[in-house]
């Protein structure tokens, strides 16, 4: 079973997929900022990490520097949630690398596409 | 041609000449009458004294006496006087007792009258003898115990205007320097005079209109035209150094309004010339480029001490004679929350397009332009993002309503109610951001109405128990029935109830409560939202009501919102000159209270 973490504020997102990608297999676990994401991580390193960018405490951008700096050779990929306009987080994601963009709203599905094209052999490590 | 007139100069030369020796003459004779007139003086002082003085001897002892032949001649001859005539001792009746005389004289003695004391002493003329010999005598009584015994009679040649052997070298002195001059006077005169004769003589031939001297007129017109000319020309000098004068001070006038007018511009000015050099500072550019305006006078911009930033902008914008605006800005100071703009516009001659004077710098302190955008940016990213999130969830469940249809019943009425809320959210949001622009903008103006509280506050209750978010929570309207009619902005007030109460609702705990209240003191009225729910953080109190303040309290945050609902209330209230204020005990619940003032006490106040 694929394990997904949904870093999020608001509940939404996290309460939908774990309906939606249940049949794909997936397992959904739900962290609210970037703190108790990084605690999840370090319990057991999921598969995929979603995370939204503005959140109260550690945001997104925060998150995904730390795990940069803790996990160099970062096992998952991460796709980035944002309702901001994407082109303004392009410059520090792609220096950080591994990093997919989803702009809010999202549909169950296409994240469901992406997904299955992040962890497909070729696109592995992107 | 000698000049026909020479005849009269000649005899001109000729009077000044004679009227020459006229004057030596003149000079010799008044000068020996001096000397003589001096002379006749002292000898009358002399005669005076000496007669004087002889009477003052007795009688006895002035006539000869044996082992005494004269004593008289011993006396006369101890005072001696060259001019001495003669001297006599008579007695009363004229007879001669002694005798002193001069050689060659034959004096006539006659008798003085003795009968006439008055007479006694005295001096005056007398008969020589011999001609042209004048002499003057001086007589004196000689008297013995108050009685006239006889007279002392002394008689000197008067002075005489002839000249003697002595005068002769100085007056001839006197005379020679004289006499020499005159003719050197004469020689300059006349050849001073001779060109004025020849004008002269050449004016009377115009005058006359011989019409002989063709070369004379020719000369005179000249000179009249020279003339004429000059006075032209002296007067032309003196309009202009009058005109000159005139617009110096105008200038100066007009210079002094014109860099009046710069200095009194919010604006910093710095002009150029044109070769780049500043001829002109306002005070305002100095705060604005950190130095002091006199520093830059009289340098190019290459000298200016400026700090290398503000110079690198400034360079480009004077450099070159591209007559084409630039504009650059710079924060002063490294001041990255501060922005000086500045404009560097080339100047031209008024009426000469092509002619560049220098260049215009303008600098303005464009700090609240900056932070206005900045706001402005920061305003429509927060709303894009506050109005997205709501959307977002409504996509996400819709999205899982359609795609699922198996779904269990617990999920589809949790989804159904996520979109309610989500869209209610969002229309709240709009809303909001609709009512806080017309109250910024100043296009809603207050509508007072006379309206009763009590109905009010149970409508906005019964619209948040409608609204679905206050669901398990216990809602308490407190109105007292003896509440007067107020008067407010219903509308206005409606909408600010509203987001307390949903506030009250949304940060509230799962069976907690509302209560809507109002009370009535002398003065005001007030009424209050009070909830059992998660309460703020002291920190957060200050700025509840700033425009997208949200907290950061994880609890707060997880309930959602977007920070318009209590900046709109304020607004509202403060419209109606009322107050609101929050009171709060973290886990324990919220009271936001507005406060008005009755409408007695308004119009007392006003």
């Amino acid at each position: 079973m694929k394990r997904l973490l949904v870093v999020d504020d608001e509940p939404h997102v996290a309460r939908v997929l774990r309906v939606s990608l249940a049949r794909e297999g997936w397992s959904i676990e739900a962290a609210q900022d970037g703190a108790e994401a990084l605690r999840a991580i370090a319990a057991n390193p999921p598969d995929v990490m979603i995370t939204d960018i503005q959140m109260p405490g550690m945001g997104g951008e925060a998150l995904c520097h730390e795990l940069h700096a803790r996990y160099p050779t970062r096992p998952f990929p991460i796709l980035v949630m944002t309702s901001m306009t994407a082109r303004d987080q392009r410059a520090w994601a792609q220096a950080l690398g591994g990093i997919e963009f989803l702009e809010k709203p999202v549909s169950p599905r296409r994240i469901a596409a992406l997904l299955a094209q992040m962890l497909s052999p070729e696109k592995k490590h992107v | 041609m000698p000049p026909p007139h020479s005849s009269s100069t000649d005899r001109a030369g000729l009077f000044v000449l004679c009227a020459c020796i006229v004057a030596a003459l003149l000079i010799a004779y008044l000068s020996v009458r001096h000397q003589t007139g001096e002379q006749s003086r002292e000898q009358q002082e002399q005669g005076t004294r000496l007669v004087k003085a002889l009477t003052a001897i007795p009688m006895d002892g002035l006539s000869p006496s044996p082992g005494r032949p004269n004593p008289l001649a011993a006396v006369l001859r101890a005072h001696g006087s060259a001019n001495l005539a003669y001297g006599v001792v008579t007695d009363a009746h004229g007879s001669i007792l002694a005798e002193v005389t001069a050689p060659g004289l034959v004096p006539v003695i006659t008798p003085l009258a003795a009968d006439r004391p008055a007479d006694w002493f005295g001096h005056g003329p007398v008969d020589s003898g011999v001609a042209g010999l004048e002499l003057t005598e001086f007589h004196g009584p000689l008297l013995r115990d108050g009685h006239l015994e006889g007279f002392v009679r002394i008689a000197f040649r008067s002075p005489s205007m002839a000249f003697s052997n002595t005068q002769l070298p100085f007056l001839a002195g006197l005379a020679l320097p004289v006499l020499l001059l005159v003719p050197v006077f004469f020689l300059l005169l006349r050849s001073q005079l001779r060109p004025l004769q020849a004008l002269s003589s050449r004016m009377e031939n115009l005058a006359s209109h011989t019409g002989t001297d063709t070369a004379a007129r020719d000369v005179v017109s000249r000179f009249a035209r020279f003339l004429d000319a000059t006075e032209q020309r002296i007067r032309e000098l003196e309009a202009t150094r009058s005109d000159s004068e005139t617009s110096v001070k105008l200038l100066g006038y007009k210079k002094e309004k014109v860099e009046s007018a710069l200095e009194t511009l919010p604006e910093g000015v710095l002009v150029l010339d044109e070769s780049g050099v500043a001829v002109f500072a306002n005070a305002k550019v100095g705060p604005l480029l950190g130095v002091e305006p006199a520093s830059l006078l009289q340098k190019e911009p290459a000298g200016w001490a400026l700090a290398p930033d503000i110079l690198g902008v400034l360079a480009p914008l004077v450099s070159g004679h591209s007559p084409a605006h630039h504009t650059a800005s710079y924060p002063p100071g490294g001041d990255d929350n501060r922005r000086v703009s500045v404009w560097a516009l080339p100047l031209f001659a008024p009426r000469d397009a092509t002619r560049r004077l220098g260049t215009l710098l303008v600098l303005r302190e464009t700090t609240d332009q900056l932070l206005a955008a900045r706001a402005r940016d920061e305003f429509i990213a927060h709303v894009a993002h506050e109005l997205k999130t709501p959307l977002a969830n409504i996509s996400l469940y819709g999205e899982l309503l359609r795609d699922e249809p198996e779904l269990a019943e617990e999920t589809r009425v949790d989804a159904i109610n996520t979109l309610c809320d989500e869209a209610e959210r969002a229309a709240t949001l709009i809303n909001n951001l609709l009512n806080i622009s017309r109250i910024e903008a100043g296009s809603i103006v207050i509508d007072r109405q006379w309206a009763r509280l009590g109905d009010l506050l149970n409508d906005c209750m019964a619209h948040l128990a409608n609204s679905g978010c206050a669901q398990g929570l216990q809602l308490r309207v407190d109105v007292p029935a003896e509440l007067p009619p107020v008067e407010l902005d219903k509308d206005l007030l409606r909408i600010a109830l509203n987001n307390l109460l949903t506030n009250a609702a949304k940060y509230n705990k799962a069976g907690g409560e509302i209560i809507l209240s109002a009370e009535e003191s002398d003065e005001r009225i007030v009424i209050a939202v009070q909830d059992s729910g998660i309460g703020i953080p002291a920190a957060d109190l200050e700025r509840i009501f700033d425009k997208f303040y949200r907290s950061a309290d994880q609890e707060a945050v997880s309930r959602g919102g977007h920070g318009l609902g209590l900046y709109l209330a304020r607004q509202i209230v403060e419209m109606h000159q009322g107050q609101i204020n929050v009171v709060s005990q973290p886990n324990q619940g919220t009271r936001v209270s507005l406060s008005f003032r009755k409408p007695h006490v308004l119009l007392r106040a006003a």
